[in-house]
């Protein structure tokens, strides 16, 4: 009996060995079977705007110790983090302010439906008239582009709230203020930190949108160079870098959602 | 019916209310006689359904209580019965000063109440547990409000767990809880505030049948130690008859008390009475009364 309890013991930590491989192993797959599909393709096409995946690589690997690379994102990242950290500023409080005041709910709910389903690129015309080609611009132009996917959540996670536990709280006395400290705020953390990653996200296309477009400074600056000079490699590898400074910014976000979750 | 005789009439139905429950006298015989703890006087509550104008449109107002009166003795336990959508809620909600009333007034104490106060504390149908705090820090929700020093209510808080059975669940979650071990942290946390009135509208709704029987079994022990003067919202009428010293019977909406049924049997009461004849007979009173009644579209 002992000996198939330990066999069972033995045989659940192979099983846990064995499923971390694969999910280690199954990604790892996928994308050697990518790289063999892309390089098959380049290999058809001769194009000077596609490189192989090793060229790719081997570029990645460069632009790690290129400065010029580090510059152009920090100045974009300047922008981004400003924006993003004023429309945070904005986006959060409006959000909870809408969704615990009904007046000013029913006051700005089509505005935020109309900020939600405009599509914000087409009002960088007019902020870059307003504010000419400047670091201003760009910021106001991110702050655009993440504003209303910062306050929506923020709105949606205060409304959501059960209003038994709001009952709850006023039966025992509570005050408005402690009803925002002891249930509200708890209550829409979640969302609050989900309106954070989606109003990141869209703070990235904005920045990214305006420099492409418009104000060629930055990441957009370093992208049109790479296009200009044929230089395929090097521009992948700079998309791929870009990709990863995202995914490493939303995983600091997911960490901060798990950690208030348990919180 | 049995031997049992019915006492029918709301002045003889108080006088046997607080004359008939030992627990109650050995607690609180002092204040007997001083005037109702809470008092109900003809009140009369309205909603306007959703969806109606803002103008004050009476024409499509629901009226969900009409007249209403009753009186609570000191330390006496009420249950209020009635069809679906008869305002029973609604009354619980305003005599724990969470809705206000259109016509009337609520006293407790001689006192009217304008909302909530520190001498009421509800349990409500649902626990209404804040997910993301600990039991202890469920339990002591009210005392935080009131500024009570961590320490202090930690202490109050795990003694309490302890008395509705749930030390050793101190730091868990409500999610890592039962419906019924939920229900309990409701009922400690309403008990932490030292509240003179004990509000429970349908604590054990949501229950399954044995969790249900064992929650009136804690309730009643929980409630003979204390002497709480306590209204109970309920649809079970086995439950009212176990738990209370009246039952207010409503009549279908606009809610009103149609009659008040004194409950005489001994206490302390237990498991078995249900088969006998005195708790048969009011069983059958009451769902006498109570099927005369037409249920309301929607809930109260």
């Amino acid at each position: 009996m002992s000996y198939s309890v330990e066999s069972r013991h033995a045989g659940s930590g192979v099983g846990r060995v064995g499923h971390a491989l694969l999910r280690v192993a199954l990604p790892a797959v996928v994308l050697v079977i990518v790289c063999l599909v892309w390089n098959w393709y380049v290999g058809t096409k001769h194009s000077f705007y596609l490189a192989t995946a090793g060229a790719i690589f081997r570029a990645f690997i460069s632009e790690l110790g290129d400065a010029a690379v580090w510059r152009a994102l920090w100045t974009s990242d300047i922008s981004l983090l400003v924006g993003f950290a004023i429309a945070v500023a904005i986006g959060v409080p409006l959000g909870l302010v809408i969704g615990r005041i009904k007046r000013v709910d029913r006051l700005l709910a089509p505005y935020l439906q109309i900020a939600l389903v405009t599509p914000m690129a087409v009002l960088m015309p007019i902020v870059l008239v307003a504010l000419g080609l400047s670091r201003t611009a760009q910021i106001v132009v991110v702050v655009l582009f993440a504003l209303p996917f910062v306050v929506v959540p923020t709105r949606g996670g205060v409304v959501t709230i059960p209003g038994d536990w709001l009952d709850m709280a006023s039966s025992y006395g509570a005050r408005e203020l402690q009803v925002w400290r002891l249930v509200l705020l708890p209550g829409a953390t979640h969302a609050i930190v989900n309106g954070l990653r989606l109003g990141f996200a869209h703070a990235l296309t904005g920045e990214i949108t305006v420099e492409l477009s418009l104000i060629a400074i930055g990441i957009g600056q370093l992208i049109i160079r790479y296009q200009s000079h044929y230089q395929a490699a090097a521009l992948f590898a700079f998309v791929l870098l870009i990709s990863i400074q995202s995914i490493v910014a939303m995983g600091l976000l997911s960490l901060i959602q798990r950690k208030v979750r348990r919180a | 019916m049995s031997s049992f005789a019915w006492q029918p009439g709301e002045t003889k139905a108080r006088e046997l209310s607080k004359t008939m429950n030992p627990t109650t006298q050995a607690g609180v015989s002092a204040s007997i006689g001083t005037g109702p703890h809470i008092d109900v006087n003809r009140v009369s509550k309205s909603f306007r359904p959703s969806g109606a104008n803002g103008r004050g449109d009476d024409a499509r107002s629901v009226v969900a209580l009409q007249d209403t009166s009753f009186e609570v003795g000191r330390g006496e336990f009420v249950s209020v019965v009635g069809p679906s959508g008869c305002g029973k809620t609604t009354l619980l909600r305003m005599i724990a000063g969470l809705s206000s009333v259109d016509a009337g007034h609520i006293f407790v104490d001689s006192k009217r109440i304008s909302g909530p106060g520190p001498d009421r504390a509800v349990v409500f149908q649902h626990a209404s547990l804040l997910p993301w705090a600990s039991v202890v820090d469920n339990i002591a929700f009210g005392l935080r409000l009131r500024k009570i020093p961590k320490s202090e209510r930690t202490t109050k808080a795990c003694e309490l767990a302890a008395l509705v059975g749930l030390s050793g669940f101190e730091s868990h979650l409500p999610g890592q809880l039962s419906g019924g071990m939920q229900q309990r942290v409701g009922l400690a946390r309403a008990l932490a505030v030292d509240p003179q009135i004990l509000l429970l509208d349908e604590p054990f709704g949501a229950l399954d049948e044995i969790t249900r029987r064992l929650m009136q079994d804690e309730l009643l022990r929980i409630w003979s130690g204390t002497g709480l003067t306590s209204v109970l919202i309920t649809h079970s009428v086995d439950e009212a008859i176990l738990l209370s010293d009246r039952i207010l019977v409503m009549s279908g909406r606009p809610g009103r008390v149609i009659e008040e049924v004194p409950v005489t049997m001994r206490r302390p009461r237990e498991r078995g009475m249900e088969r006998t004849p005195e708790f048969v007979d009011l069983r059958e009173h009451v769902w006498e009364l109570l099927s005369g009644q037409p249920a309301a579209q929607a809930n109260d």
